[in-house]
């Protein structure tokens, strides 16, 4: 096989993945063929489509199992143009047509390619036009005071900008810290509310001894969360991507 | 006229994240003493007043029956440098997703990930996190997967009012298969002005892939047909 590019020694020779997905391919396959969609000839599409697989994989290109998966409906498919089709199960029934339903879908993957490239198109915020910097107009789902409902996305997000933070600092030197108890933890962040009243989720996350080690931020995470579950303190978002504050709730008279 | 009903109408629009209608500015007035017919001479004053002459740094766009304060085009490039964040640059599959949760709505993972024949995971997560999509509740079926819709900080990123205004939706959904089949790909083939390296590295080993791949299925085809 003298025409193949040898792959280089060390590695695939392109780590990008040609096709995303299987369906990626066949679109290529049909547009080399330059034939109409409705009209794809099977036998020479699932010749090309195994030819490619193993092209790739002599390349070490990624060829993820979706492939295979698609390869082997081909032949199934083709296989089955070879039989007579079989009466269906009951009178009247429609008989399901595996090729038409990959059709369909090839449509609609190209249908969306197309309305994506147009979405490029469009001029973008911050790229193209600009706006004044952003006003929030009573968003929906704002609770009495203007401020944002959290959504656990958020605490995700600030969790892991924490890790990294974390994880950017070199830490030379891990003393080991002694292990604190939920319960430990609960109070030792009411305490720290109640004694400044409200503070950020940030500060409250780094505060500790050893915020270096993970378990502690998970401790105080959950701490958060146990302590928001009870009721004993509420968390705001003022706006997007603004630090989400912590505050004690009063306790009823 | 009343200056200070135009005043009025040209704060709503200053304040306003993206393009309103005639209908929303009215809503935001809250005023029963304006009409439409009154808004509309407000708007053209304010058109008048806005002008996207080359001496602009912003002008009143008018698109589609909405109505939006943004920055002129020739400005665009000293105002990325100015503001220094990074515009949301979305990768094609990024695009893909984000066209079929805007036009599928509301969709589950598994939507996406059918029409694109590939996992969508991550580039749903990266798009939850730049807000342009949302978790909109869940699907009742088996797993009670979470269903996807955008959100109103995608409309203002692309500039739009709503949804409807989403370019070619109705030509793209009325057109039938036969019509799709002869649809020239554009975009790739069009004489793109920038392809990133990638784009370009890719198409090289794609060109390549198909060199061999012809060069293996003649073969097969010569082998096949030599006398055994």
């Amino acid at each position: 096989m003298a025409e193949l590019p040898a792959p280089r020694r060390g590695g695939p020779f392109l780590r990008l993945p040609l096709f995303e997905g299987p369906l990626d391919l066949l679109l290529h396959l049909c547009r080399r063929q330059a034939v109409s969609l409705a009209e794809v000839p099977l036998a020479t599409v699932t010749a090309q489509f195994l030819a490619y697989l193993d092209v790739m994989e002599r390349l070490e290109l990624e060829v993820a199992g979706e492939f295979v998966e698609t390869a082997a409906l081909l032949c199934l498919l083709k296989s089955r143009e070879l039989l007579p089709t079989p009466p269906p199960e009951e009178p009247g029934e429609a008989v399901a047509d595996p090729r038409r339903e990959l059709l369909a879908r090839l449509l609609d993957l190209k249908r969306y390619r197309a309305l994506a490239r147009e979405l490029e198109r469009l001029p973008w915020r911050d790229r193209d036009f600009f706006l004044r910097p952003a006003v929030v107009e009573g968003e929906v789902g704002a609770d009495e005071e203007g401020a944002l409902q959290i959504e656990p996305l958020d605490l995700l997000i600030a969790l892991r900008d924490l890790l990294e933070v974390r994880r950017r600092a070199k830490v030379v030197h891990e003393a080991p810290a002694p292990r604190k108890r939920l319960q430990d933890r609960l109070d030792e962040v009411m305490d720290r509310l109640r004694a400044t009243g409200a503070s950020t989720l940030w500060d409250l996350l780094t505060d500790d001894d050893a915020p270096q080690l993970r378990a502690q931020l998970v401790l105080t995470i959950l701490a958060l969360l146990e302590l928001a579950r009870q009721g004993r303190l509420r968390m705001d978002q003022p706006e997007h991507l603004a630090a989400i504050a912590v505050r004690v709730v009063e306790a009823q008279a | 006229m009343d200056p200070f009903l135009t005043a009025r109408v040209e704060a709503i629009l200053f304040v306003a994240d993206r393009p309103l209608s005639q209908q929303e500015i009215a809503v935001r007035l809250d005023d029963p003493a304006v009409d439409g017919e009154l808004l509309a001479e407000v708007l053209a004053l304010l058109a008048l007043r806005h002008p996207a002459t080359p001496d602009r740094g912003f002008a009143l766009f008018q698109l589609g029956g909405r109505y939006q304060l943004r920055s002129t085009p020739p400005v665009a490039p000293l105002l990325r440098r100015v503001a220094g964040r990074k515009p949301t640059r979305l990768s094609r599959a990024a695009l893909e997703v984000l066209a079929i949760v805007a036009f599928r709505q509301p969709c589950t993972r598994g939507d996406v990930e059918r029409v694109r024949g590939v996992e969508c995971g991550p580039v749903l997560r990266s798009l939850l996190e730049k807000r342009l999509v949302r978790v909109a509740g869940r699907r009742e079926e088996p797993g009670r997967p979470s269903a996807y819709a955008v959100t109103p900080e995608l409309l203002s990123v692309l500039g739009l009012g709503s949804l409807d205004e989403l370019p070619n939706l109705r030509e793209f959904t009325a057109l039938g298969p036969e019509d799709l089949a002869d649809l020239v790909e554009l975009g790739a083939d069009a004489g793109e002005q920038q392809v990133t390296f990638e784009e370009y590295a890719t198409r090289q080993a794609l060109a390549r892939v198909d060199a061999a791949v012809d060069e293996r299925l003649r073969r097969t085809e010569s082998a096949e047909e030599r006398p055994t």
